[in-house]
């Protein structure tokens, strides 16, 4: 009879724990992983020219950005579909992100209702999601390009 | 949540903060704040820490020590640039403690 270990199904609450431990932990271990070899040399050369001090240090701490932000995505989701009452509007969230800084969405606040809205508009659930920091960024990098003029058309006089 | 939400870059909570308001991580109860704001969002104060936040007090003596404990984060946090935003129930203290600190702090009243 074969034996098939049961595991439980990791959970949010398992993740965050391991991310707890992160900055505590130091012993390492050794794993072997296959990377494309295009990404190898790229890590390596990026490595060289400065990106981080070694190769391990380069693909861990792209990990760990990678985890804690998808920690942090699920963490969003999660409170938010138990508590909807709580999901701000994109418009709020991304008046919140530059408020005190030089984005010129700050003396534009109306471009930045106008452009949240549009995003809302096609994308309804990117707060709710948990994908806020996407939508966010999307949000100011078109109030960016809108308030530089982009795509507005030069008036000509003669 | 809308802070939360909108933060950008490092959530954190220092300690001293977490024993006012009587958050025990180990609570069933905390286990939706510990997902929002996890484990390793908490900070303790270290030496230099402490001496940081002896200088503040020094400068604002109504503020206490949980004011200039998060004072002292918030210079941490917002050491590379960027607005380090202070969610407090303490605005009038945490905004005369603005004026001192190494970083643009963004004081907003809970």
């Amino acid at each position: 009879m074969r034996y098939i270990p049961y595991r439980m199904a990791a959970t949010l609450d398992d993740l965050l724990d391991a991310l707890a431990e992160l900055e505590t932990e130091t012993a390492p271990k050794s794993t072997s992983i296959r990377l494309p070899e295009a990404l190898h040399r790229a890590i390596q050369i990026a490595t060289e020219l400065g990106m981080d001090e070694s190769f391990t240090a380069a693909t861990t701490r792209a990990l760990k950005d990678r985890l804690r932000a998808f920690a942090r995505q699920q963490a969003l989701a999660a409170h938010f579909a138990a508590y909807p009452e709580d999901v701000p509007s994109l418009a709020a969230v991304a008046h919140r992100r530059i408020r005190l800084t030089d984005h010129p969405g700050v003396s534009k606040p109306q471009l930045v209702d106008d452009v949240a809205a549009w995003f809302e508009q096609r994308w309804p659930d990117c707060v709710a999601s948990g994908h806020v920091d996407e939508a966010v960024e999307e949000v100011l990098r078109s109030v960016e390009l809108l308030a530089a003029g982009v795509g507005r058309r030069q008036r000509r006089t003669a | 949540m809308e802070a939360v939400t909108a933060a950008t870059g490092r959530v954190v909570v220092p300690v001293v903060v977490r024993v006012e308001v009587g958050w025990d991580r180990t609570a069933s109860h905390a286990a939706d704040a510990n997902r929002i704001v996890p484990a390793d969002a908490d900070v303790t104060l270290d030496a230099a820490g402490a001496n940081r936040a002896s200088q503040l007090r020094e400068l604002v003596p109504r503020a206490s020590v949980v004011d200039v404990t998060v004072a002292v984060a918030a210079e941490v946090v917002g050491a590379d640039g960027g607005v380090v935003e202070v969610l407090t129930s303490d605005q009038r203290d945490m905004e005369a403690l603005a004026a001192h600190v190494r970083v643009t702090l963004d004081v907003i009243r809970l």
